[in-house]
């Protein structure tokens, strides 16, 4: 626990310019209103999770980070920068924040290595020897490095989401968004992604992880929201937010979580 | 009427150019309809209202009127009335390629539909540009996706190449007419040319069975 | 570039015979097409191993081969035979026997596709066989097999071009003989590719009337199956 304490003094302490800077932003599904007036600020080395009840816009938030939604109203900035619809701009950012999806979303038609070299031969230029070396480097790291020539179709659904992690990984982005990791993959299996994400957290990685797996968030994140119904409803550190919820909504959603 | 097959043999020479006519006529056309489906592919997704009409009706009157009558039409009615003067292989090979282009284009269609969301949201999540996306993650899982019916087109184009006989190219129909018009032996000619083509379709689709079955691993 | 229009209105009582003709054609045609197509289909996942053999050859042999062989077969090498068959009976024939292949896929390809849980289910209720394939499955049917179904007979209109090869008088045969007394093979070209396109036109109107009835529209639009 007092990792977490440490590492949020360090961060204060080194970094008082937001990595991701998010102001008063909203966002309507045509008359649905998905967002409402968010304000979330994330520093550099700060783990972040967001939980929720479905729907309640968490996925829509981090999916508006790297504008892979557009968010109508507000301000989003990354790095300093704003996000807004000037293409060369976009490419840029998102080459510098890392994503991994519920559904993996691996390229069924290239094999693992092949998976992980594309964006950085692509949008880094960097040469295919080089590549593959940052590749071979971070399949160690979420320890599938025998794997690589193999196709996504032969691999379980932990070991694809492993490499999807290792394909974000291989781009050395400033920060991580994990939109539910674990929700698609069978219990045994979701153990080994979370320790993955420990390892990277552990190693001071930036990350934003909507998840439903409490046990990672009390271990892990410096700082756990929780919103529903478009809005962040509380903010707090681990141990206040699961020991002494403040909000009514908190506690009930907390209650169904932990009763099963 | 007793068949005789052994007789006929030694002259079935020249239905074997034919058929090897066809096959050549057969891959060009199939070329050109890959070609020209791709094509049709973007440019239904254009900007331009007028492109995606254009492209709507040539879609309509391919689909909406015979093979027969497009290859008539393209030789005898669109060729000179450009100032082209083209051959029947030329001709012949346009004209089949334009209507499989069509086709190519719907199956193409279909098969990007099915191309999950999320293989989008990857690759734009990785910063890759547009261009890149289209030609390295998404056409290769599109056209692994529609293999069988790719495979089955090109065994139309095959069936359709009969029809160039009007335009007096010489495949393998028109010689194996050619042939039993000379030996007055109609019976064992046209079982031979139906054979030809059945032996020439058949492995083709078995052939694209075994692709479809290695494509799987590319497959999730 | 003058179109000499004339020439195609003077014709157009040949032009018309060949529209009627074909529309014959077709109309006799699908019908018995869709009837061998049943029949087919039943062979083909019956439990009977010669049964289902005949039916594979018939559907393989008749999808591999061009439709102008099978024409030119019946046409000119069964008269060796003695049978010999004018063009037009050679032309329902031939047509429907075409057509009954791919019917038959094509109806095969809908059984399938009704769950066998419908069967399950229908079974667990008590329900009769007459009623349940009624009320439960055939409606489910309606929706795999309408769709693909309307593209065969459109099909099946277009290939009767090829009757006249053996001359049938239908409209592209029409178009020939026009060309032959006038020499404007522009004109009358076009205007069969027109004429055929307006038929192709109010087919897909009236079977997309059908489908909506049926409960099967076809969302879709697929040209996958020719």
């Amino acid at each position: 626990m007092h990792k977490n304490e440490e590492s949020k003094v360090v961060a204060c302490e080194l970094n008082r310019e937001a990595l991701i800077e998010i102001r008063n932003v909203n966002k309507w599904y045509n008359d649905f209103q998905v967002l409402k007036d968010i304000n979330l600020s994330v520093y550099t080395g700060e783990r972040v999770v967001i939980c929720g009840p479905s729907g309640s816009g968490k996925s829509t938030l981090i999916r508006c980070i790297n504008r892979l939604e557009k968010h109508q109203q507000g301000d989003i900035i990354f790095d300093g920068i704003e996000l807004t619809d000037e293409v060369k701009n976009i490419d840029k950012i998102r080459s510098e924040i890392g994503m991994c999806f519920q559904q993996f979303n691996l390229f069924p038609h290239l094999t693992v290595m092949e998976n992980l070299i594309l964006a950085p031969i692509s949008v880094r230029d960097l040469s295919n020897a080089k590549a593959r070396e940052i590749g071979a480097h971070y399949l160690e790291k979420v320890k599938i490095q025998d794997q690589a020539d193999k196709y996504p179709s032969e691999l379980s659904g932990g070991q694809q989401q492993r490499v999807a992690i290792a394909r974000a990984l291989c781009m050395q982005p400033r920060v991580l968004l994990f939109d539910e990791p674990t929700s698609a993959l069978d219990p045994e299996m979701i153990a080994e992604v979370l320790d993955i994400m420990e390892k990277l957290a552990t190693e001071g990685m930036t990350m934003v992880c909507v998840t439903h797996e409490m046990g990672f968030a009390r271990k892990v994140a410096d700082r756990v929201i929780f919103m529903d119904a478009g809005q962040i409803v509380e903010e707090n550190d681990p141990i206040n937010f699961f020991d002494n919820p403040k909000n009514k909504r908190t506690q009930k959603f907390l209650k169904q979580i932990f009763e099963h | 009427m007793d068949l005789q097959f052994l007789e006929i043999i030694p002259q079935t020479g020249p239905m074997l150019w034919g058929a090897l006519n066809t096959i050549y006529v057969g891959i060009l056309a199939c070329g050109v309809g890959l070609v020209i489906g791709t094509g049709l592919l973007f440019l239904r997704n254009s900007r331009f209202r007028l492109l995606r009409i254009i492209v709507g009706i040539y879609g309509s009157f391919i689909r909406g009127t015979p093979a027969l009558v497009q290859i008539l039409v393209l030789y005898y009615a669109l060729a000179p009335l450009i100032g082209l003067n083209i051959g029947p292989f030329t001709a012949g090979i346009l004209a089949i390629g334009f209507n499989s282009g069509a086709y190519v284009a719907e199956i193409l269609r279909g098969g990007l539909s099915r191309i999950p969301p999320g293989q989008w949201e990857a690759a734009r999540a990785l910063g890759l540009p547009n261009y890149k996306i289209w030609f390295r993650i998404i056409l290769p899982q599109v056209f692994y996706s529609v293999i069988p019916l790719l495979v089955g087109e090109f065994t139309m184009v095959i069936k359709l190449t009969p029809l160039l006989s009007t335009i007096t190219l010489v495949e393998l129909t028109r010689s194996s007419q050619m042939l039993y018009n000379e030996t007055f032996r109609p019976v064992e000619v046209l079982v031979l040319a139906a054979l030809i083509y059945f032996i020439i379709c058949f492995s083709i689709s078995q052939y694209g069975e075994r692709l479809q079955r290695r494509s799987l691993k590319y497959r999730l | 570039m003058t179109f000499d229009y004339m020439a195609i209105w003077d014709n157009r009582d040949i032009l018309i015979d060949g529209v009627l003709t074909t529309l014959l054609v077709s109309t006799i045609a699908i019908p018995i097409g869709i009837c061998i197509g049943v029949v087919i289909c039943m062979m083909r996942i019956s439990g009977n191993r010669m049964l289902r053999w005949s039916s594979i050859v018939y559907i393989e042999f008749l999808r591999n081969i061009p439709f102008l062989i099978l024409i030119f077969l019946v046409f000119y090498a069964l008269p060796f035979y003695g049978l010999r068959l004018s063009g037009l009976t050679t032309g329902f024939i031939c047509l429907s026997i075409y057509g009954g292949a791919y019917f038959a896929e094509i109806f095969r390809g809908g059984i399938q596709s009704v769950s066998k849980g419908q069967f399950d289910a229908s079974k667990a209720l008590g329900l009769k066989y007459g009623f349940y394939m009624r009320r439960v499955i055939f409606p489910q049917l309606y929706q795999y097999i309408i769709p693909p179904g309307t593209n065969i007979a459109l099909t099946m209109i277009k290939e009767s071009s090829l009757l006249s090869m053996i001359t049938v008088a239908e409209l592209t045969y029409a178009a020939h003989d026009v060309n032959g007394r006038t020499f404007t093979p522009v004109e009358t070209f076009a205007t069969i590719a027109l004429l055929y396109w307006l038929i192709s036109t109010i087919f897909l109107k009236l079977t997309h009337i059908l489908q909506i009835k049926f409960g099967a529209e076809d969302t879709r639009d697929d040209l996958t199956i020719r």
